[in-house]
């Protein structure tokens, strides 16, 4: 998008030295220009053809005219303007920090201060907006420009495309899907008043509070029904423990602002005032760490050729010197990012939509993604898949030798195979990311796989252990855990090499089939591997009672008892089991290990062995380092799979800097093949793949025991010889 | 032990095509190589899945919802349309013939004895009528005979054509060996369960595949025995192989067979589109 002037731009515009292209989209070209005071300024120009057109110009003057009306510290004011020059155009401030999008994408969602003190701030400029009599009609991460003292909204609605429908068969809004109105999914857009940026401010602020647009992520035609249809997810907003007496009424204000009907709505005007308490913590409205991602990317769009030395007037841009060595070449790929497309105002909103039409963007820069359920039943396992890659991503960013920056790029499925597709589709396009953690659950994997296949997206899955992905037909899913046939043959390995097993009862309930299925074929094989006799019983699907199964096992006289099905299953049997006085050793495998087990078994449930893929880290000495980091970065402990999800994350960008030339990573396909042939050493394991079919080679099984009530950690189930 | 009403836990992840008759027609959920190979790591027998389609066919055939309405209410009902059902030498493909011994049943059916042997046993109540048909495709030259069984059985009720699939799966944990008859016995024998099974439980579908010894010549021969049920029937297929044909050939040809038999079932037993 950012390129060198080519032969055809202009070397000086309404007296602005045009320095670098900034970008292109339907209504023009952006060029980064600056003025005969040294000011930098993103110069639009608009197409001559346009131009040309009866009423352009007039309009063109009307809204520039407007525009001068808007004064706000929180809007970017027009510098110059020339409606009737030959090819007409327009200059505003320019503001060389990250956006918000840019910013959230890189360090997270800001804490519920920093929203608060960002709503007061943008509800100011919206007001201002309004009051010149215009509706920006596109208010979205991309459009907030991030600075040391505030941010700036740019990009007020001058020269935009005009009665674009809403959608049409090719996927063009006006605007961007995730931050629209329910008004604006309507074709007829000249009903919209200010009420509609209030809707998208609101979609704003949530998206700042939790990383997620709250009317979810995915195709264009799906964002924009649930935003007509859907309740808000506000899940997550206000909660973090960083709010105050005024940032406590966040989410029922945010409930507000995304009301369907517009006249429900508060205006920019009442926000501003119902916000006007929240400043920030300490006086600083944004967290240290965003203010250091401020500085350094200001820092090195300063540092572009025949910039360096510019006096920056704006209020608050850093002074900072540009960090030596930084190549042409860097610093172009830095001026692809958000900052710069974000300044490109009007054409941006095109072509975040022509985005989702087709060709993959790396507009950017690149990223790793995540692929999760952060908000459906399964959001405890998704969020710590989350935050295991953003603390790898954050790890990496932080590193000086690193050869480009990762960004991380989530896409929220809610556990279903429907929204899998969609949320894979959204990674996919995104043509910055080159691989992707997730998805966190079996549903969504078959919802997602054929979509990461056909890009040959590395699919890295730390949860869904099943081999059903394991063909050679396909090229991008890499199995980053035992598989669950692996889980039952070590666990029968490990209780037949126990003294006093001999004959060990095994029940498969096909409830939990195909799971149960390969559980119950790698526990057998274990026993035949140690000559054990066994007695199998299998139970069909949704039987209402294991009890006779149990029973017939029990009367077998079996002094063991593997059992391969659900957690609620595993409840019942523990329940049969301990009633029947059975004392053998009981077992079972990852599907069990969860709270419906404890709840339902009670002190049934004691001494239950749980064979599983994952480790508990704060039992970890060798992840001591990971649990401090995680505790520090995120205030809580790592959660279920947080860090395997780590040591994948890790997995892949060690194979993204190794396989990285001239400072660019490799294309995912060939990502793809040399993560298969990668060797890792992990926090929790070494990773060793099947070269043809990506299947997680490594024999391994961590056991839990459920000890008061808890699953507790004991460490990798010990091979033969060191029992 | 009170009766408790057990929650379904949906693990299943449907990449072969839900519908049973489609995995079976297609059969694309199973035909990997059977490693018998007991390191940990091997996989289990049935191991490529194909396709990452989760299909719902819309075809009639293709979809069986049991039409309660339609299930037999006495044996000779059931008896009808188990002889309706089950492969008849030309439903296996041209030049198949009848085997000696072509019908049996309709009130006894092959049990797997605790010593791992097949023997003719008496129905259980549950059951209104099971019968076995056997064809083959003569030898030719060196090739051959191909020789295939086909088993039709007629529950009474749901509950208890599910109880047999589970049976069907736990006999080769008990019996990976099995005494077919005096002359043949199945070595090795492994099963696999459906990588998609249908969530509403009105399908199910098993392979389980081993080494066939018997007198043929270049014994031991593939061996596949395909299971399926639709509602309240079970469905299985035997394909014994043979020199001259392999091993993907016979699992070919028990699946088509099934699939045969189950859109059979569906004309007679699913609901009426």
């Amino acid at each position: 998008m950012s390129e060198p002037l080519r032969a055809g731009d202009p070397a000086t515009i309404g007296g602005h030295r045009v320095l670098a292209r900034l970008g292109a989209g339907g209504m023009g070209v952006v060029y980064l220009g600056r003025s005969g005071t040294g000011a930098l300024a993103a110069v639009k120009v608009v197409l001559p053809e346009l131009a040309d057109e009866p009423d352009f110009r007039a309009r063109f003057r009307r809204e520039v005219e407007a525009a001068r009306r808007v004064v706000s510290p929180w809007a970017v004011a027009v510098t110059g303007a020339e409606p009737d020059a030959p090819t007409p155009w327009l200059a505003t401030t320019f503001v060389p920090g990250p956006s918000l999008g840019e910013a959230i994408r890189r360090s997270g969602p800001l804490p519920t201060s920093s929203v608060g003190a960002l709503g007061r701030m943008l509800a100011g400029a919206l007001r201002a907006v309004h009051a010149a009599g215009i509706v920006h009609r596109d208010v979205k991460p991309a459009n907030v420009i991030l600075a040391v003292d505030g941010p700036r909204l740019i990009d007020f609605g001058i020269a935009r495309a005009e009665g674009s429908t809403a959608l049409t068969a090719s996927g063009l809004v006006a605007g961007t899907p995730g931050f629209l109105s329910p008004e604006q999914a309507d074709p007829r857009l000249e009903r919209l008043g200010p009420p509609s940026d209030v809707f998208s401010l609101g979609c704003l602020l949530a998206y700042a509070a939790t990383g997620r647009p709250p009317f979810g992520e995915g195709t264009a035609e799906a964002m924009l029904y649930r935003t007509v249809h859907d309740e808000p997810d506000l899940t997550g907003v206000g909660t973090d423990g960083h709010g105050d007496a005024t940032t406590d009424q966040l989410p029922a204000l945010l409930r507000e602002c995304l009301a369907k009907d517009p006249a429900a709505r508060p205006s920019a005007a009442e926000i501003e005032s119902r916000l006007a308490g929240a400043t920030g913590l300490g006086g600083a409205w944004l967290p240290e760490h965003v203010v250091r991602d401020i500085a350094d990317r200001s820092a090195r769009m300063l540092a572009l050729p025949d910039i360096e030395g510019t006096v920056v007037d704006q209020p608050g841009a850093p002074q900072v010197p540009p960090p030596g060595g930084t190549s042409r070449r860097r610093v172009l790929a830095l001026a692809a990012s958000g900052t710069v497309l974000a300044a490109a105002g009007g054409g941006a909103a095109v072509w975040a939509v022509s985005r989702d039409g087709g060709t993959p963007s790396t507009d950017d820069g690149w990223a790793l993604g995540v692929h999760a359920d952060l908000s459906g039943s399964g959001k405890d396992v998704g969020q710590a898949h989350e935050r295991g890659v953003r603390l790898a991503v954050e790890q990496h960013n932080a590193r000086g030798d690193k050869p480009f920056e990762l960004r991380l790029r989530t896409a929220d499925d809610r556990g279903t195979q429907q929204r899998a597709k969609a949320a894979a589709r959204s990674l996919v396009r995104d043509g910055g990311v080159l691989a992707v953690i997730g998805p966190t659950t079996d549903e969504a994997v078959d919802g997602a796989v054929a979509t990461y296949e056909e890009a040959v997206l590395p699919m890295l899955l730390v949860k869904p252990g099943a081999f059903r992905l394991v063909g050679r037909q396909y090229r991008a899913p890499l199995h980053c855990r035992p598989l669950v046939y692996a889980l039952g043959f070590l666990i029968a390995m490990h209780l037949t090499h126990h003294k006093g097993v001999s004959y060990p009862g095994v029940l498969q309930d096909r409830t939990a089939d195909p799971v149960a299925w390969q559980v119950t074929q790698g526990v057998v094989d274990g026993m035949r591997k140690t000559r054990k006799r066994f007695y199998p019983r299998v139970a069909p699907a949704v039987l209402d009672d294991l009890g006779p199964h149990v029973k017939d096992i029990l009367g077998a006289k079996v002094d063991a008892f593997v059992y391969a099905g659900t957690a609620e299953g595993a409840a019942g049997v523990a329940r049969d089991v301990a009633a029947a006085e059975f004392d053998g050793l009981r077992a079972a495998t990852e599907e069990v290990a969860e709270p419906a087990f404890l709840d339902g078994a009670g002190s049934a449930a004691e001494g239950w062995l749980i064979g599983t893929s994952f480790v508990d880290p704060e039992r970890m000495p060798k992840a001591e380092s990971f649990t401090r980091a995680f505790r520090e970065r995120f205030g809580s402990p790592p959660g279920r799979y947080a860090v395997e999800a780590y040591d994948a994350a890790n997995l892949a960008i060690e194979e993204l800097v190794s396989g990285a030339r001239d400072g660019r990573p490799p294309e995912r396909a060939d990502l793809a093949k040399s993560l298969r042939a990668s060797r890792y050493r992990g926090i929790t394991k070494s990773f060793v793949f099947d070269p043809e079919d990506g299947r997680f080679e490594e024999e391994l099984c961590y056991l839990h025991r459920v000890e008061n009530g808890e699953f507790r950690f004991l460490g990798a189930v010990p091979g033969p010889g060191e029992e | 032990m009170a009766l408790r009403r057990r929650t379904r836990t949906r693990t299943g992840v449907r990449l072969c095509g839900g519908a049973l008759a489609l995995t079976l027609l297609v059969t694309g959920c199973w035909g990997g190589e059977d490693d018998s190979d007991d390191a940990p790591g091997a996989s289990p027998s049935p191991e490529q899945s194909e396709g990452a389609s989760p299909a719902q066919p819309d075809n009639a055939f293709l979809k069986f919802v049991h039409d309660p309405s339609r299930q037999p209410k006495n044996v000779a009902q059931a008896v009808r349309i188990a002889r309706a059902v089950a492969a008849k030498p030309e439903d296996w493909g041209a030049g198949y013939v009848k085997s000696d011994n072509y019908e049996s049943g309709p009130g006894r059916t092959p049990e797997l004895n605790d010593d791992c042997v097949w023997e003719q046993q008496e129905l259980p109540d549950s059951e209104f009528a099971s019968i076995v048909r056997r064809s083959e495709l003569p030898a030719k030259g060196d090739a051959g005979p191909l020789r295939v069984s086909a088993v039709v059985t007629v529950h009474r009720t749901q509950e208890s054509a599910r109880r047999e699939m589970a049976r069907t799966l736990e006999e080769p944990l008990r019996c990976p060996d099995q005494q077919l008859n005096g002359t043949e016995r199945i070595t090795g024998l492994r099963s696999g369960g459906d990588l998609s099974p249908d969530p509403s439980g009105d399908t199910d579908y098993l392979q389980e595949s081993g080494e066939l010894h018997s007198d043929l010549p270049g014994s031991p021969h593939p061996y596949v025995w395909d299971v399926a049920r639709t509602g309240t029937v079970t469905l299985a297929v035997a394909v014994e192989g043979a020199n001259g044909y392999e091993k993907s050939e016979v699992l070919a040809t028990g699946s088509k067979a099934l699939g045969i038999m189950a859109a059979k079932v569906s004309l007679h037993m699913g609901v009426r589109k």
